[in-house]
């Protein structure tokens, strides 16, 4: 019988896979659909950003206002390595680095997830320009002050924008199923003082 | 423990199996959707397809011997690597005189108009990329992964010949692959 049930346990995640791209194919977990936002954001336009410090894949430390006065940060919080969507969202922003550098933001990408994990993922997506930034321990602390850690210990998919004087001037929480479209992301900087 | 064991082998293995048979099927899909495409914004791009300015098209409307379709996407890093590789297929298919026989043009599952424009701009991409912001064309081709490339006959609209993945063997020898079929 639980023999049975794990077949079944298998197949329902195989019917959940939807088409990945080839090289995620065997690396990636599919959670299927899932509820669009498991949180209450805490924070909103004209906020001071809540200050934090977390180790990042690279080895060093960074805290969010060591670019207080010297740029804009995106934050941009996804909810697990080695899913479907996060695989293919921070890829993308290679190709638009351009609309980060004139906008004098950098990208601080967070999930919840232990470093050697993220590592590897990141290894696996060719590279990011930007920090990756674990907020594994204590679980999920820093989404949590944001309001934005799920039930389940994962992070929303989030994107918060800090100008240089620390001050939220964009905060938005996307269905967890979809990327946040590129151009709403830009808009947003590009209205940064 | 033993029959615990053996199960999830067992599921592994239908897994793989279903999977397998679920990329061959997409790979082996015998005619390419006779649905609406949208027209590309740009004159240029109407006129490389010979198809005329209303809101959507046909496969079949492409006025050529062989179609190629890439399905993309800006957020794909196998795409990324390989555009410079694409534009040498289009580049190629104009240098061996091929340009009013074999077409290609893009469809990009999950890419608004935004993103398809950064790709475009990006790698100067000279043929036409069809944004599908809400997966539409990414159900109807089976939710293939990318990039994929189909060659299609757009007098019959049969599938000719499918790749997904990396070009492992190179551009020229994918050229040559479809070639073939003309």
């Amino acid at each position: 019988m639980k023999g049975i049930k794990t077949i079944i346990l298998f197949l329902a995640l195989f019917l959940a896979y939807p088409g990945l791209s080839p090289a995620d194919e065997g690396s990636i977990y599919d959670p299927g659909e899932l509820k669009p936002i498991d949180s209450e954001i805490k924070v909103e336009e004209g906020d001071e950003a809540v200050d934090f410090t977390l180790p990042a894949v690279g080895g060093e430390e960074i805290s969010l206002s060591q670019y207080r006065g010297e740029k804009n940060v995106m934050l941009s919080f996804v909810p697990a390595a080695w899913t479907p969507v996060c695989s293919d969202q921070w890829p993308g922003y290679n190709i638009a680095r351009h609309f980060f550098d004139d906008n004098d933001t950098i990208i601080l990408g967070i999930t919840t997830d232990n470093v050697p994990s993220q590592y590897s993922w990141i290894r696996a997506m060719g590279g990011l320009w930007f920090p990756v930034l674990s907020d594994f321990w204590p679980h999920g602390e820093v989404a949590e002050k944001y309001g934005i850690l799920r039930g389940d210990g994962t992070a929303e998919r989030a994107t918060i924008i800090v100008d240089k004087e620390g001050i939220i001037r964009f905060a938005h929480v996307e269905d967890i199923n979809r990327r946040p479209p590129l151009e709403m992301l830009v808009e947003a900087m590009e209205k940064l003082p | 423990m033993k029959r615990g064991v053996w199960s999830t082998f067992v599921s592994l293995f239908i897994c793989m199996a279903m999977l397998g048979a679920s990329h061959a099927w997409a790979e082996e899909m015998d005619n390419f959707p006779e649905e609406n495409i949208q027209v590309p914004e740009e004159a240029v791009h109407q006129d490389y397809l010979g198809i005329s300015g209303d809101e959507n098209f046909v496969i079949g409307d492409v006025q050529a011997d062989l179609v190629l379709v890439q399905v993309f996407s800006m957020y794909c890093p196998i795409c990324q690597r390989e555009a410079p590789d694409v534009n040498d297929l289009y580049d190629m298919i104009h240098e061996q005189g091929l340009e009013e026989s074999i077409k290609i043009f893009g469809i990009a599952p999950g890419n608004s108009s935004f993103e398809v424009s950064v790709y475009r701009d990006r790698y100067e991409v000279e043929f036409p990329l069809i944004p599908d912001p809400d997966f539409v064309w990414h159900k109807h081709l089976g939710e293939v992964g990318t990039p994929t490339f189909y060659a299609v006959n757009p007098g019959n609209g049969r599938i000719l010949h499918s790749h997904t993945g990396p070009f492992h063997d190179g551009i020229e020898a994918y050229l040559e692959e479809v070639k073939a079929h003309l």
